[in-house]
């Protein structure tokens, strides 16, 4: 078990950036996951992390252990970082019974054969897959082959799980519950684990904390909620949430003694305190975020609302996805219930007034 | 009444003699050989034999029995070499890759372009200094080392396309070096490529003439190819002998692709 701590990491690709300056720390018995697009340099930073690829610059430490260093020149080859992985595609040798995959590790390390027969057989038990242990594993499920990467992994007792999208492959009804086993099989085995995933889903309900990259950078590093709930920058905002955050681009425009924002089709007013804080920055053109949840669908007209038409009404099950669209520009209200609205009614519409993101358009960085 | 169209008429008929055309020797290597010398004389190379013999088929295995197994020691030897060291280089170039790995690949799957004619007089003079020259040992040597590019390149594409990256990783992780990985888990995944190399080289090794022409003398060395050269006689054509001879020799390769010739369509095509 051990804490792991990275550096300035940045790796190259001949020209192209893959990671730059990234800096990560994990603390002992953490679940953390990084999330990112596609191409933000998660599977890079793990690949680091195992030794799979050799950095350009940067340090990586296993708790007080020095594993990664080019500028000290030093580098621990992956065979002797004692981190586990569970890959993506799960690479399970298909030649090997389901038993001698999960030996492997352990017979490449000169385990005693005892000594492995009983903790494979531990391993197999914990993933409930000991039935199938004299199995070759072409002819077993997604799932199965899963738990067998996963086996391999545990059967090492490793300082660090790595995992690549370990969920990826498996149907959607299926995610959910390999979800909240792995979860709970980490907090049993207390191992420090880090999980890399695109899926936000995944990240939110997964990780003690979530680090979310973007273009080879960390964008930020929090609990889940934090990252909901306090996004630093519109990238943030916008991938964390399902449906995603609805955006309008508005400007900063002074009406009366107060400060507003002009989205057009709506003025939004500002309360004081948030106008205080906005005139001290020079900016004029904003970006204002609403989660759908915070987007509320009103019977009568009142002061503050404007008005939508609805495009259309989309059931998920317990709540609706309400799809609107004010002057061309469509957005998303989270309802319970839809019986008073038709697709193509006219509705009035208000926002949650505590529950607003203004970010700065040029920057992205939030600015309430 | 049937409907076919002309152009299918047109398409069969060239294939009918393209096929006529492709086994005509067979055949005529087939039925000179089943003649009696007289018979040969009286008869055009294509009629059926009146009064077939076996008589020349037996004379020729007897004199091409030496050559016969010089050529399974050759074949033998050399695909177990090739195959394994191609295997293993193969590896290296698909999973362990290197600055300048690439262009070292290249090099080594130029050499299957470089014509024999050229390597003759440079072949023959390293085989005389290493003292081989002659020997067998000559020719078991040359055909493990020309058979590894090819051996190689086959391997290498087989492990681009069918053993993910992931699987290496995996083993690297788990703390296996290289040899380890190659052994426990590329090597037993490679019985269909080590199938379709062993068959092409086979058949390469087997049809080889000009090596054993040029770096073999004396009888007991000669290769199966260039003994069965050697029945036409010094004064009178034995035409029969020959074709029975020749027989002998083309059965193997026959029956491997009759029989497993895709196969050997997998390792041209890149498998």
């Amino acid at each position: 078990m051990a804490s792991l701590t990275i550096k300035g990491l940045t790796k190259k690709y001949d020209e192209t950036i893959a990671v730059e300056n990234f800096n990560l720390e994990v603390k002992d018995k953490e679940f953390l996951v990084l999330v990112g697009p596609s191409g933000c340099g998660k599977t890079t930073v793990l690949n680091s992390i195992a030794g799979l690829i050799n950095i350009n610059e940067g340090e990586i430490w296993f708790g007080e252990e020095l594993v990664d260093a080019p500028q000290k020149k030093l580098f621990k080859i992956p065979q002797k970082r004692g981190v586990a992985m569970v890959f993506q595609d799960y690479a399970i040798y298909p030649h090997m019974t389901v038993y001698s995959n999960m030996a492997f590790p352990l017979e490449v390390r000169k385990v005693a054969p005892e000594e492995i027969k009983e903790r494979v057989i531990k391993a197999a038990r914990l993933l409930g897959i000991d039935h199938l242990l004299q199995r070759k594993p072409k002819a077993l499920s997604g799932g199965q082959k899963q738990r067998i990467a996963l086996g391999r992994a545990i059967v090492r007792n490793p300082k660090i799980f790595l995992m690549d999208e370990p969920l990826a492959n498996l149907d959607a009804k299926l995610r959910v519950q390999a979800r909240v086993e792995l979860k709970k099989l980490q907090e049993e085995l207390g191992v420090t684990t880090i999980f890399v995933t695109h899926d936000q889903i995944e990240a939110m309900t997964m990780g003690d904390r979530i680090a979310l990259m973007n273009n080879g950078h960390l964008e930020q590093i929090g609990p889940p909620l934090e990252l909901y709930q306090k996004p630093k920058n519109l990238f943030v905002a916008d991938f964390i949430g399902s449906p995603s955050i609805n955006m309008f681009q508005g400007n900063l425009v002074k009406k009366d003694k107060s400060i507003g924002i002009d989205l057009k089709f709506f003025f939004y007013p500002l309360t004081t305190k948030l106008s205080k804080s906005i005139t001290d920055k020079e900016i004029s053109k904003v970006v204002v975020g609403i989660r759908p949840e915070n987007v509320l669908i009103v019977q009568n007209k009142k002061d503050g609302l404007f008005q939508a038409n609805i495009l259309r009404i989309e059931p998920v099950g317990k709540e609706y996805n309400i799809h609107l669209e004010v002057e061309g520009k469509p957005f998303i209200s989270i309802e319970s219930s839809a019986d008073n609205w038709r697709q193509g009614d006219r509705v009035w519409i208000t926002f949650a007034k505590d529950y607003i993101y203004i970010f700065d358009q040029e920057s992205g960085d939030i600015i309430s | 009444m049937l409907n076919i169209k002309p152009s299918r008429i047109l398409l069969y008929g060239l294939l009918i003699i393209f096929v006529i055309a492709s086994l005509l020797p067979l055949w005529t290597c087939i039925v000179t050989a089943l003649k009696s010398s007289q018979e040969v004389i009286l008869t055009t190379p294509i009629t059926p034999p009146i009064d077939p013999t076996m008589e020349k088929i037996i004379e020729s295995i007897n004199l091409l029995k030496k050559p016969l197994m010089n050529s399974l020691i050759l074949v033998f030897s050399g695909v177990m070499v090739s195959a394994f060291f191609g295997s293993f280089i193969g590896y290296i170039f698909s999973k362990h890759r290197f600055p300048g790995s690439i262009y070292m690949f290249i090099l080594i799957v130029l050499c299957l372009y470089i014509p024999p004619q050229v390597q003759l007089i440079p072949m023959v003079r390293t085989m005389s200094n290493l003292g081989l020259f002659g020997n067998l040992g000559a020719l078991v040597l040359l055909y493990m080392l020309f058979g590894i590019p090819m051996c190689a390149f086959i391997f290498k594409t087989f492990y681009d396309d069918e053993i993910p990256d992931s699987y290496i990783n995996a083993a690297k992780v788990d703390g296996a070096g290289i040899w380890t990985t190659y052994r426990r888990v590329v090597l037993p995944l490679s019985i269909l490529p080590f199938v379709v190399a062993a068959l092409l080289q086979v058949v390469v090794i087997w049809n080889d003439f000009i090596w054993g022409l040029v770096l073999t003398s004396g009888k007991a060395n000669l290769p199966i190819t260039v003994a069965m050269a050697n029945l036409k006689g010094s004064f009178v054509a034995e035409w029969n002998l020959q074709m029975a001879g020749a027989l002998w020799v083309s059965m193997p390769t026959l029956i491997i692709f009759i029989f497993l010739g895709k196969y050997i369509i997998r390792g041209y095509s890149g498998l």
